[in-house]
């Protein structure tokens, strides 16, 4: 396994207030990463810093062994919200820029998984609803041929039944040498995923352990386990 | 296609359907006018020159709004593309979409005076139609340089207020943003007039008449410092974007 995500000294501040302190981690390929923390942990904006959407300056991100933002961008798909498109933009069109402006955008892959995740191409953003625009997003994504996927609280406001073909398609549409970092404060919905998680508290990366290894010791699942860190009951290794 | 062409299509794309549709509704707006003016009877001239302004005005905000947008948005800043592809893209599109934006407009000034003669616009169109075609040219140019400098100080302004902002305790409030926004438009035109100012007196504003020789010095001038703020505004600009600036939507 080779290294794939390298952050070193991390720290970002904003509006006086230090968001992400001295943030280290390095994460391989071909896993799934759960990147867990509660809400204004800083899990959206350590996401948003290792895109290259927020600036860094503080610390090094290094991605597949570049650290220039337009190499990594090259590497990185990130799960956005799609706020930047107008309420009546088609979903047709917004496939079409993905497609103008990523080289990596696969139309054969995008149709396969909109087609597993029931997508209108026709209908309007304004018409969808939050776990159908939730599914858009993880289709236009994963279409990406990257290295590294970012998928920022895919299963928020998501209704059970899409959470589960979210979490399907995320399976299948994973290639074996790619990585996938999925960040939630929901964890039961996504524990069944994973490979490794990172737990971010107290603005720092508390902890990053291997799904395997806290079944092994602690006898614990992933959510008792970061239940039990967020308390207070488990001591920081 | 490199990534740079991509999204130059993609906003060249954007913005003409801008101008068009700016297009579109002051033609609608004149054949609406000349309409009613034929239903009601209404037989004072009416110059065609306000609606000009009006248009070109408005495509002006709405250019820098979008010029301002593409910085601002994660939907841009994500596409692989470095920070001084993104803007030359941004800001290249813009110059287009304004020369587009003249271009469209001087064919429904001239085409509405042909088809609706008013007395006010013949006199306006006789008295520019003077033989002084290098004169008016560079006005041209001076008119759209003038346009090319409120769109790269605008985001020269909106990059400030953004880097500011996120050093002081104030988050996303409006009202302080608003203040800051006024505060920081101010720190920049208390320069900007200082060294304009200074500029042409250096290179001899004072000796300016009224003959046509020092209008056209004048001219020349102020080409000359359109040419260097635009030029001092895009390297202010592009050290913001690259060091400083991200996403906010």
């Amino acid at each position: 396994m080779t290294e794939l995500l390298k952050i070193t000294n991390l720290t970002y501040k904003k509006n006086y207030k230090t968001i992400l302190d001295n943030i280290n981690l390095s994460i391989g390929n071909g896993k799934i990463i759960g990147l867990l923390g509660e809400n204004g942990a800083g899990k959206t904006t350590l996401m948003r810093l290792i895109a290259g959407v927020n600036s860094i300056k503080e610390g090094v991100i290094t991605v597949d062994d570049k650290t220039k933002k337009i190499d990594i961008k090259k590497n990185v798909s990130l799960s956005d919200e799609l706020g930047g498109f107008g309420r009546n933009t088609k979903v047709s069109e917004m496939v079409d820029f993905y497609q103008n402006v990523y080289p990596d955008f696969s139309m054969e892959k995008y149709q396969e998984i909109a087609q597993y995740l029931d997508l209108d191409e026709s209908k309007r953003l304004s018409s969808l609803s939050t776990g159908t625009l939730g599914k858009l997003v993880i289709a236009l994504a994963l279409a990406r041929n990257t290295k590294l996927y970012l998928l920022d609280e895919p299963m928020s406001g998501i209704d059970s039944m899409s959470r589960k073909k979210i979490i399907s398609s995320i399976i299948r549409w994973k290639s074996d040498d790619s990585t996938i970092i999925i960040s939630d404060h929901y964890v039961t919905e996504i524990a069944s995923l994973l490979d490794d998680i990172v737990i971010i508290k107290d603005k720092t990366v508390y902890e990053m352990r291997s799904v395997e290894s806290i079944q092994e010791k602690y006898h614990l699942g992933v959510e008792e386990y970061y239940e039990k860190v967020y308390e207070g009951g488990l001591p920081n290794e | 296609m490199s990534n740079i062409n991509r999204i130059n299509k993609d906003l060249f794309r954007q913005r003409g359907k801008l101008v068009s549709i700016i297009l579109g509704f002051h033609i609608l707006a004149i054949v609406l006018m000349m309409l009613y003016k034929k239903v009601f009877k209404v037989t004072d001239p009416t110059s065609l020159t306000g609606g000009v302004l009006i248009a070109i005005i408005t495509g002006i905000v709405l250019l820098v709004i979008s010029v301002i947008y593409v910085f601002d948005s994660s939907k841009y800043r994500l596409i692989p593309i470095s920070s001084n592809g993104l803007y030359f893209s941004n800001i290249l599109s813009a110059f287009f979409a304004i020369i587009y934006l003249l271009v469209g407009e001087a064919i429904i000034y001239f085409g509405a005076n042909a088809i609706f003669p008013n007395p006010y616009d013949q006199m306006m169109i006789r008295d520019f139609n003077v033989n002084q075609y290098w004169f008016q040219i560079k006005l041209v140019i001076a008119f759209i340089l003038g346009i090319m400098l409120i769109l790269v100080g605008s985001v020269v302004i909106r990059l400030l207020v953004s880097l500011i902002g996120d050093l002081l305790p104030i988050k996303k409030q409006t009202f302080a943003t608003v203040i800051l926004t006024l505060i920081v438009i101010w720190a920049v035109m208390v320069p900007f007039n200082v060294i304009t100012a200074n500029t042409l007196i250096l290179l001899g504003v004072q000796e300016v008449t009224t003959s046509f020789s020092s209008i056209v010095r004048m001219l020349n001038m102020s080409l000359f410092i359109l040419v260097a703020w635009n030029v001092v505004l895009t390297f202010l600009n592009l050290y913001l974007l690259n060091r400083w600036s991200e996403a906010t939507r």
